[in-house]
């Protein structure tokens, strides 16, 4: 007898809650289980719920330096040995530049600045986008999300 | 599983509430312990289950029911006392040993609990069986977590997408 079959997607969602933002590959693989699972773990409303019982979000890595120069060079460093993003992952030659609740803001020669990724998600979903070239010193920022 | 009777806990003579299962069974519990249920409360509160008259359950099955009391009548006590302030460390340790146990059981019985739980509104148990069914999701491939939770075969369908999903999440696994 599968939960899915005689749980309703609150009661689903009650045990999702309790996975611990801790070991985020905990809740990679439980959204990997079957659409409704992945459905659930989508809602902004259970991101919300699962934020507001975690309270603060651990911290998964840091983001280092490697190279300042062209090309440069950043690599994702993780706290948890379980969650291992390949270092590859990173977009080569991109130059982090500012860091904040979760999203890191990267500058790149080849783009120019502004490429905006989630260094939590950064292999999985980055978004670009384009901005003036910079004058004698660029200044950057990252940009919280809401 | 008898349930075991608890002594104090509450202000003069214990007054007793009847619940009924749907299965029509009848259990005779402290009005204390059926209060940890939000929705059993507002009942009681307006002097329901009393007498020869009783609540009845239509979603809740006699075994479940039982499970139900047996959780209740041991976290009364500490409920009636506001969380517990003066409980000393022995109770909590107690408290938790039980709740271990409690939930070391079989699947069918969680899944009943988890819904008889959310029915009759008992956070505390709510939050138990939960955190249960969490730990058994926890460090489990998404294969494993379809095994162990009694899902069936993925179809052709759901296996193709589930290694498309590797393929770009694979390292998450290493």
């Amino acid at each position: 007898m599968a939960p899915s079959e005689e749980l309703t997607d609150d009661l689903i969602g009650e045990f999702l809650l309790r996975l611990s933002p801790e070991d985020p590959a905990c809740l990679l693989c439980a959204s990997l289980v079957c659409k409704r699972w992945r459905r659930i773990l989508a809602d902004p409303a259970f991101r919300r719920r699962h934020r507001a019982l975690h309270r603060t979000p651990p911290v998964v890595g840091f983001i280092r330096i490697v190279s300042r120069r062209i090309p440069y060079c950043s690599r994702f460093v993780p706290i948890n040995p379980a969650f291992r993003p390949a270092a590859r992952d990173l977009p080569g030659c991109w130059l982090v530049v500012d860091c904040r609740r979760g999203r890191a803001l990267f500058v790149t020669p080849a783009t120019g600045p502004g490429a905006e990724g989630n260094p939590r998600s950064a292999p999985v979903s980055t978004r670009r986008c384009s901005a003036p070239p910079p004058r004698k010193a660029a200044t950057a920022a990252a940009i919280p999300s809401a | 599983m008898a349930a075991p009777e608890s002594g104090d806990g509450n202000n003069g003579a214990a007054r007793m509430v009847t619940l009924i299962s749907s299965d029509n069974t009848r259990f005779e519990v402290e009005a204390a312990a059926a209060s940890l249920s939000q929705t059993l409360q507002l009942t009681i509160l307006d002097g329901g289950g009393g007498g020869g008259d009783g609540i009845p359950l239509p979603n809740v099955d006699s075994a479940t029911l039982s499970k139900v009391l047996e959780y209740c009548i041991k976290h009364a006590p500490a409920a009636a006392n506001g969380g517990a302030p003066n409980a000393t460390a022995v109770d909590r340790a107690e408290l938790e040993r039980f709740d271990n146990e409690f939930v070391n059981i079989d699947q069918s019985v969680l899944y009943s609990l988890i819904m008889a739980a959310h029915n009759l509104e008992i956070e505390g148990l709510q939050s138990l069986v939960a955190k249960k069914v969490a730990d058994m999701i926890k460090g489990k491939s998404p294969m494993e977590i379809r095994r162990t939770l009694g899902f069936p075969d993925p179809t052709p369908e759901e296996q193709a997408e589930m290694n498309a999903h590797m393929l770009e999440y694979g390292w998450a696994y290493e």
